[in-house]
């Protein structure tokens, strides 16, 4: 499981994970006071979704019309949290961008997840715990950065502050915008096409 | 003050682990610079190898012979491509009768540029073999579409084996159908055409190497 962990973290610097890192990074930075709850919605989504796609329920991968009606659910969402300010519509946002996000992830399979999907395939109930540490291990910048504004309030009042939650909204929005026009495939491929490895 | 402590607890726990990952030498992620095949070498206990040795028919122990592969029924076409690189083929039936090593990959894909060191030590090991080795190339992202940059790849990166340009993605989808789609995945078809290996991802090189040596070795009955 360690492995798993170490690998999700090995990962997060790989393209194929930028387009899902990119709408976590929108919802920690949106958090407000409620980052802790916000990112750990986030997390558990991402890894329940994750198991559903490598346990071969999860068949939908976003394109054309409903990467459009995704984009168009992210904005809706987006201004509706902003407006609302409230924790069940913060909750509610982060699961939906954690199912937009994970959903148009293509992982990266190294060693440790390519044995996990060898054996998932026959029966993927084992593999629960395995695909949560990925998942932890690809998203431990969010659940860090959540830690670090529970541990020293002082942090976390800068981080509520309406310019940075402006900021996290409009790049939740401009995902979603993205998604509406897809364009979002052509910019993760620029993006990956730019990047090292 | 309760959720602050826990939270601090919470972050050295994390931070921990990170720097334990960080500092521990796991072999199994350990890579190899492509088209350095002589460097291939790393690897878990049950993925890596130093030498692929093509008479034998299994280089991990010499106490259990490797056991028969099993088989997964008949083998797809390729149909639909823009084309090949590396071979005046035109389909995959012209590679009819050998062992064949076909691995969905794109250039563009990190875990699918570590498995070429280890490939290419196993195309030169078989090159006196009935076999081959069949890259089947699927964009992950765009520019991994245009054939110039798919050429500029594979000579960047020593791919000397035949590649069929599949640059809509029907094989891909096709050969991987139930929806669970990954780069790499890989594939060995044995002399009657039948799938004998499925293995999605980086490593089990040494798995696969010992599948083309069975198979290589003991040919199934026409």
């Amino acid at each position: 499981m360690i492995d798993l962990f170490a690998e999700g973290i090995e990962s997060m610097r790989l393209p194929c994970s930028w387009g899902l890192l990119i709408l976590g990074v929108g919802m920690s930075i949106f958090g407000r006071r409620r980052t802790l709850a916000v990112t750990g919605v986030f997390v558990a989504v991402a890894g329940l979704v994750a198991f559903a796609r490598f346990g071969g329920w999860w068949f939908a991968v976003p394109n054309g019309w409903t990467q459009v009606a995704l984009g168009v659910g992210l904005v809706g969402l987006t201004a509706a949290a902003y407006r609302l300010d409230h924790v069940i519509s913060d909750v509610a946002l982060s699961a939906y961008a954690s199912v937009v996000a994970v959903s148009a992830w293509i992982p990266c399979v190294g060693p440790h997840l390519g044995d996990l999907l060898n054996s998932a395939r026959l029966d993927p109930w084992p593999h629960l715990g395995g695909t949560i540490a990925f998942m932890v291990g690809l998203t431990i910048p969010f659940t860090i950065v959540a830690a670090v504004g529970s541990a020293f309030p002082g942090l976390a009042s800068a981080a509520r502050h309406p310019t940075v939650v402006r900021v996290g909204s409009t790049l939740l929005v401009l995902i979603g915008l993205l998604f509406v026009a897809t364009w979002f495939d052509d910019v993760s491929s620029e993006l990956a096409r730019r990047s090292t490895f | 003050m309760v959720s602050r402590l826990l939270s601090i607890a919470f972050l050295v726990v994390v931070l921990g682990a990170i720097g334990w990952v960080v500092l521990r030498d796991d072999p199994s992620t350990e890579t190899v610079a492509a088209g350095d095949a002589t460097a291939a070498g790393a690897g878990s206990a049950d993925v890596g190898s130093n030498a692929i040795d093509a008479t034998a028919t299994t280089t991990t122990t010499e106490a259990e012979p490797f056991p028969e592969p099993e088989n997964f029924g008949p083998r797809r076409d390729l149909v639909e491509l823009d084309g090949w690189l590396n071979t005046s083929a035109t389909s995959l039936d012209d590679f009819d009768g050998k062992v064949l090593v076909v691995e969905m990959w794109t250039f563009g894909c990190f875990n699918c540029k570590n498995r070429i060191p280890h490939n290419q030590e196993l195309y030169a090991a078989h090159s006196r073999d009935d076999f081959e080795m069949i890259g089947v190339h699927a964009p992950e992202f765009s520019y991994e579409a245009e054939i110039p940059n798919i050429e500029e790849a594979v000579e960047r990166l020593g791919v000397t084996w035949p590649v069929a340009l599949d640059t809509e993605k029907r094989n891909f989808r096709a050969w991987q159908d139930g929806g669970r789609r990954f780069w790499p995945r890989t594939y060995v078809i044995d002399q009657n055409g039948d799938v004998r290996y499925d293995h999605i991802g980086e490593g089990r090189y040494q798995e696969l190497a010992d599948t083309v040596a069975w198979l290589i070795d003991n040919p199934p009955a026409t």
